[in-house]
């Protein structure tokens, strides 16, 4: 079932244009990442398909055919801040997104536990740290049990603890079959939540598909040898080699599919090269982001 | 409806600038009412030196005039709790967040609405029973069929009431920070507009000012026909400013401009980014 379908959606802030006819395709069940870093018009994307923010043109629809409070109300959403009443306590505060979402109020113990906030049940807002008020916020959009979820840059500001509860929770719910739509500029959170991604840069689409696919690509090996020049020509001519690029006597290959780093070495042995060093390192993604961010430089950046 | 009302009531109530404004408005209330009485009983005036008539001001049935006035003179409270109310969805982000779990943006609108409606109403009900203990103590005598032949004054000034808080409610939405906006309805309030009403009541049309949004919604309860007020217009010359607009055509200027601060309101609610 597709869960959110947009057309086109376009919006601009004077002469900067935030989101740059974008297309997507979210389907059920699916953790979709909204990948690009800062001010690529991840947020604007999500305040438009939340309705707080109004699209200059294109569309889009929410379980096939919704737009605005009817959808919503099926919809967790935190877009970048946790927005409460500071005056207030815990409870007040969930039981006003209660009666606007039309849930029973019966079930804020239950995400206040799953959050770990029980204790401060009665607490002021203002008195929460950082790290609880985004940990409130979460609790909130899971008010109802909505079947869909919308995150933005969630971890942004909290320690290394929260940011580890918080994917550990992330990962808890889209276990349970959820659909979640998550926005960051770190490629590592994407990566490590998400099945499915697009990549945003200036407001554009420059990519998307699976995670698997598009960044986690495929794995590097760092080698080296006693004699890093016959090393460099045995890569050249080997057949299980995609490519390779030296960095001093350190090679960093990247191997043909279905190939083990074993493969490699057998060859390598049997050519009379010993290696010194062989080390398989998980991917270069940093990297890859970097390169598709990169292709589309435009002016303003 | 309710669920608007609700959803008010949750985070209204509660609120300290709530409460501290609400008894602030209550006790200049019961201040500009009591103080009258206050000052004759415990004074030795003469029936001759009685300049403060109590009989054409506090008995059944002009009493209803006389409160709904005294009241209506401190309605600036009124429109600052609104102020406040709708600064703080904006510095909270909480219109957002409405939006966001699922309320419309004519919701927002309307859950205002309520809340004025709701003030207005719990204001006049406290006018009504401070008049009824006032009226009671003072009245020396009064035909039973009387006492409550002028209550129309409280409609008027409930009315009063509410299109005081939708102008405010208009300045929150458009300007966003409560403090701005505090400061902007009192400079045109009290400041702004009177200046353009006498000068273009001196250099236009001596009746212009008289349609002023302010002077048409802060005057609409009329001043009481008390002897105060006559001693005034004789010796003072004060008659010439107290040209005014019959009853009713003042109450139909401020149905047209509540209505313009609605439509306005929801238009600046339903087109703007939140």
């Amino acid at each position: 079932m597709i869960i959110l379908e947009t057309d086109n959606l376009d919006k601009s802030y004077g002469l900067v244009h935030a989101v740059n006819h974008l297309s997507l395709k979210v389907e059920s069940g699916q953790v979709f990442g909204i990948l690009g870093p800062n001010g690529s018009g991840k947020t604007t994307t999500l305040s438009m398909l939340m309705g707080i923010v109004r699209a200059d043109g294109g569309s889009f629809r929410w379980f096939g055919d919704q737009q605005g409070p009817e959808a919503n109300k099926r919809i967790g959403a935190l877009i970048e801040t946790p927005n409460f009443y500071p005056y207030l306590s815990l409870e007040r505060n969930l039981r006003i997104v209660c009666r606007i979402k039309g849930v029973d109020e019966r079930d804020i113990p239950r995400v206040i536990k799953l959050v770990g906030l029980q204790d401060r049940i009665r607490s002021r807002f203002q008195t929460l740290s950082f790290g609880m008020k985004q940990r409130l916020a979460l609790g909130s959009l899971l008010l109802g049990d909505p079947e869909v979820l919308v995150l933005d840059e969630v971890t942004n500001g909290l320690d290394p603890e929260g940011i580890a509860e918080v994917r550990t929770l992330i990962r808890q719910i889209a276990s349970t079959g959820k659909t979640i739509i998550l926005a960051s500029h770190i490629l590592d959170e994407v990566e490590k939540v998400c099945t499915h991604v697009v990549i945003l840069k200036n407001g554009k689409k420059l990519a998307d598909g699976e995670v698997d696919n598009l960044i986690k690509g495929k794995d590097v090996i760092v080698v080296s040898s006693e004699s890093p020049d016959q090393l460099a020509g045995a890569l050249s001519d080997s057949a299980l080699v995609e490519s390779f690029e030296r960095e001093v006597n350190d090679f960093s290959v990247i191997l043909g599919s279905e190939i083990t780093p074993g493969d490699l070495s057998k060859e390598l042995m049997g050519a009379g090269i010993v290696l010194t060093r062989l080390e398989i390192r998980k991917h270069r993604l940093e990297d890859q982001f970097l390169e598709l961010v990169k292709q589309e430089n435009t002016p303003l950046s | 409806m309710m669920r608007l009302f609700h959803i008010e009531k949750e985070k209204v109530l509660p609120y300290r600038v709530f409460q501290i404004l609400a008894i602030l408005y209550a006790g200049a209330f019961i201040l500009s009412v009591g103080s009258l009485p206050l000052i004759k009983l415990t004074s030795n005036l003469t029936h001759n030196q009685d300049i403060l008539n109590l009989k054409s001001l506090y008995f059944f049935p002009q009493i209803w005039d006389t409160f709904a006035y005294f009241a209506a003179k401190s309605n600036i409270f009124l429109a600052i709790i609104v102020i406040f109310l709708v600064g703080n969805e904006y510095s909270y982000n909480t219109f957002r967040q409405h939006v966001v779990n699922g309320l419309s943006r004519t919701d927002l609108l309307h859950g205002k609405v309520i809340v004025i409606v709701g003030i207005a109403l719990a204001n006049t009900v406290m006018v009504f029973v401070f008049g009824l203990i006032f009226g009671f103590i003072f009245s020396e005598g009064y035909v039973f069929g009387d006492i409550f032949s002028h209550l129309y004054m409280l409609g008027i000034y409930f009315i009063q009431a509410v299109s005081h808080m939708l102008a405010a409610l208009m300045l929150a939405v458009w300007l966003r920070n409560k403090t701005l906006t505090v400061v902007v309805l009192i400079i045109y309030q009290f400041i702004l507009e009177p200046i353009i009403r006498l000068v273009l009541n001196k250099y236009v049309w001596a009746k212009l000012g008289l349609f002023f949004p302010m002077r048409v919604i802060t005057k609409l309860t009329p001043m009481p026909d008390i002897a105060i007020t006559e001693m005034f217009k004789a010796n003072t010359g004060l008659a010439d400013l107290l040209v005014k607009l019959p009853l009713w055509g003042n109450l139909l200027l401020v149905l047209l401009y509540s209505g313009i601060f609605y439509m306005i309101t929801k238009r600046i609610l339903l087109k703007r980014n939140l």
